[in-house]
């Protein structure tokens, strides 16, 4: 009870369902899924049903791994198990999940098939919760039973999203599906570039497999690489910084976010965004004001790996925070300086090149060919005055 | 409790028809007219009327009801009526295009691309 009453205190850490959705995700491709499937299912008008469950195909867990880890709070800290090991605190089930709910249960399978309830009233229990009965749960349980490995993860009782609705609770639910759709696209697309996982939303079809989005164009010839700069901290470990000058014509990115919010930095760990867009607190030496995103710099993205030693300095407990550690503030405003200028002089000069080539646009074009017939034309009095004369009435 | 698929049909057009809280006369009207082509008479029709009327949970409602409809094709006929009921006012609720959300769910017949 103990356990419950702590993660009762630590519910309102600030998690958007899509990053506590992340949280999970990252258990999964930690314990080497290579599939993982989302279903968010809106029962009834005020939700009491609902549920929202994530299914992988990883190694599992034993009973030790279940209840001495996943279901408690870690009595040491986190140790990098290194390769695929997203987790950092080692809190992400819990701390995640409570954010939106009250009840999860776990349903693993590595040697056996063990089945476990952690409620913020009852703690761990063995018991399992009335959606467990819905017939899309039946079936998803059945489908898993004839996996070799897995892990089910099932929030149910789900209080903060149902209840802090006022209005369209069912139809908001559905957004925010889709926005985690889109926050997993950016945030894992290394990992979906690479097919080393398949994130699917709501089915299991090729339809509901999350599409990658390259946040750097790197795979299209338009885009620009920059010098990078690698750096060393003192306190230990370094970075290298990858800028990229992206393609002007991209479009809309269709992630809900404008240009502006997506320029600047990106902060990886383990080739998974942990935060992006905008410049993190960093401005001029001896400046009162830090950056700010604007269409100056809105093709200048940035790509920094957190380095793996202190990634605790730099990332927040509820892991989708990057906090830049002071002591590396200083080294990063430099080499983010000579980026930028680089980026400017670049752009400065494409501008110049680019309107030499081709007119912006359509008037733009008919405004060319205006000059260029004018030019070319012996005019007599006559003639001039009609053109002024037609100029003046445009006025 | 409804058994027969056009009473089926019959009560998801008209949830859709309530979902929006507003029971408008094109509606009435569009159930009517399918009401009989179903072959539903005017008696059952108004139990089943009453019946979506007195329900307190549409969501709930729209899911147990579409999963009684087994038929492929049953399925595929309705979807299409549906998709008419909720343009017959000429205005589309949000909440009407969720209780087709739900119900094509059911049905595997929603895709939401990303």
């Amino acid at each position: 009870m103990e356990l419950a009453f702590y993660l009762e205190k630590s519910r309102s850490r600030g998690y958007t369902l899509q990053h506590s959705l992340a949280e999970l995700a990252d258990n999964s491709i930690t314990h080497d899924a290579k599939n993982v499937w989302v279903y968010m299912y809106w029962s009834d008008d005020k939700g009491k049903n609902s549920f929202v469950m994530v299914v992988d195909d990883g190694n599992g867990m034993n009973e030790d791994e279940l209840m001495n880890k996943a279901l408690t709070i870690p009595k040491k800290e986190h140790e990098d198990q290194g390769g695929k090991d997203l987790s950092v605190f080692g809190l992400g089930l819990k701390t995640g999940s409570f954010n939106h709910c009250r009840s999860i249960t776990v349903i693993t399978k590595k040697d056996k098939l063990i089945k476990k309830t952690l409620n913020l009233s009852k703690g761990i229990t063995d018991e399992m919760p009335s959606c467990i009965d819905c017939k899309f749960v039946r079936k998803h349980l059945k489908n898993f039973e004839n996996q070799k490995s897995g892990t089910i993860i099932l929030w149910s009782d789900l209080d903060r999203i149902s209840m802090l609705r006022p209005i369209e609770r069912g139809p908001n639910f559905y957004d925010d599906c889709d926005k985690s759709k889109k926050h997993f696209k950016l945030i894992y697309h290394k990992y979906l570039l690479e097919n080393k996982i398949n994130l699917y939303f709501n089915g299991t079809d090729d339809v509901n497999k999350t599409k990658t989005f390259d946040p750097f164009y790197k795979n299209n010839q338009k885009t620009i690489i920059l010098p990078g700069t690698e750096i060393s901290f003192l306190k230990g470990g370094g970075t290298i910084l990858k800028p990229y000058i992206i393609p002007n014509d991209t479009g809309n990115e269709n992630l809900n976010l404008s240009k502006n919010d997506l320029q600047g930095l990106y902060f990886f760990r383990k080739n998974r965004v942990i935060d992006f867009g905008g410049w993190f607190g960093i401005g001029e030496k001896q400046a009162d004001r830090f950056w700010s995103s604007n269409d100056r710099f809105n093709r200048l993205r940035i790509e920094i790996e957190i380095p793996a030693e202190t990634s605790k300095d730099w990332i927040t407990t509820y892991k989708n925070k990057v906090n830049i550690p002071l002591y590396a503030v200083n080294k990063l405003r430099k080499s983010l300086i000579k980026t930028r200028k680089d980026y400017l002089e670049k752009i400065n000069l494409m501008g110049d090149n680019e309107s030499d080539k081709e007119p912006l646009n359509e008037i733009l074009k008919k405004k060319n060919k205006l000059i260029k017939m004018l030019k070319n034309k012996i005019f007599t009095d006559e003639d001039l005055s009609k053109i002024e004369s037609s100029i003046k009435k445009l006025k | 409790m409804i058994k027969d698929t056009n009473e089926l049909i019959l009560k998801l057009l008209l949830l859709l028809a309530f979902a929006d809280k507003v029971y408008m006369e094109e509606e009435k009207e569009l159930v009517n007219r399918i009401s009989s082509e179903l072959g539903v008479s005017k008696e059952k029709l108004s139990e089943v009327v009453s019946e979506v009327e007195k329900t307190d949970d549409i969501t709930k409602q729209c899911r147990d009801t579409a999963n009684q409809i087994q038929d492929k094709r049953d399925r595929e006929k309705t979807i299409k009526l549906l998709s008419e009921m909720i343009t017959s006012d000429k205005i589309v609720h949000k909440a009407e295009i969720f209780a087709l959300q739900i119900i094509a769910e059911e049905w595997n017949m929603f895709i939401d691309k990303n």
